[in-house]
């Protein structure tokens, strides 16, 4: 296995590792608004980390991340739909 | 002439099937999370005592889980860089690794589903509890798939196999990082928010 493979892919592992710790983190040190913040941006850079360099996405074509991001769009229209139902009638746990 | 071979270079198709076909899979599994993931975040956002219900759940557990999903995508990366340079006892080796990984974390959440259902928090003790174990069942579920496959990957590493279909390795990361990406928002919807 070439050395420049395998760096690669442990540096990408020591970054996933230590966001986890930073996120955990600022769940105790932070502000609870300030820290959700925080954790769930750390939460989109881990998942970038993962689909560009583990999954390969930054190497792969048009037709892949069509595929891909068609979806997500559903879902982000999906959740941006939903915000008024959470605005006008609010739930009980 | 020279037109007719680009025409038909440009008909071959450029991406392998079985990895298009992976990724296809993998886009009808965005909305079937998302929809769970995007429920749970505006009923959350609409209601109270989610937070106080959160508190129950065992964080040293699923911090160790997290841990140890995310270290097995980079034991599938080895298995598959292995794989391209057609050394499969090193792919064994890596996917075996993989998939006590992922052992670990179904025996991991095994224990903490256990613990929970001990005091009393089932399924039915509320909304909050229904979602934690529909979202983190359904994602079990995809763990089970995703350790059944490596291990078909791994007797067939083991038994000098894979060499003919060594791209297979590469299919079953893909669907894998997905597992974990999932994780990876779920670990803070539950236990960090």
């Amino acid at each position: 296995m070439s050395n420049a493979q395998t760096r690669q892919t442990l540096l990408i592992w020591y970054w996933l590792m230590a966001l986890v710790i930073l996120s955990v983190a600022a769940s105790y040190v932070l502000p609870k608004a300030e820290a959700l913040m925080l954790i769930f941006a750390v939460a989109l850079i881990k998942a970038l980390l993962v689909a560009r360099n583990y999954m390969h996405l930054k190497h792969e074509s048009a037709l892949i991340y069509a595929i891909v991001l068609v979806p997500l769009a559903f879902v982000i229209v999906f959740l941006i739909g939903m915000i008024p139902d959470f605005v006008y009638h609010p739930t009980k746990p | 002439m020279a037109l007719t071979t680009n025409a038909m270079t440009m008909d071959r198709p450029t991406e392998p099937y079985g990895k298009v076909g992976t990724w296809w899979f993998l886009s009808s599994e965005i909305p079937t999370f998302g929809g769970v993931l995007v429920a749970y975040i505006v009923m959350r956002l609409g209601g109270t005592g989610w937070a106080e219900a959160s508190q129950h759940l065992n964080f040293q557990i699923a911090l160790v889980n997290t841990f140890i999903l995310l270290t097995s995508s980079m034991t599938i990366v080895q298995a598959h860089n292995a794989a391209q340079e057609q050394d499969f006892k090193r792919t064994a080796n890596y996917l075996g690794l993989t998939v006590v990984l992922g052992l670990g974390f179904l025996g991991m959440k095994a224990f903490e589903y256990a613990t929970e259902i001990s005091h009393g928090f089932l399924p039915s003790s509320g909304i909050f509890w229904s979602f934690y174990y529909g979202m983190t069942g359904l994602h079990g579920l995809h763990v089970v798939a995703g350790i059944i496959i490596n291990l078909v990957l791994w007797i067939q590493a083991a038994k000098g196999t894979l060499a003919q279909h060594s791209h297979r390795v590469e299919l079953a990361g893909l669907y894998w990082h997905f597992v974990d990406i999932v994780w990876i928002f779920l670990f803070p919807l539950l236990y960090l928010a």
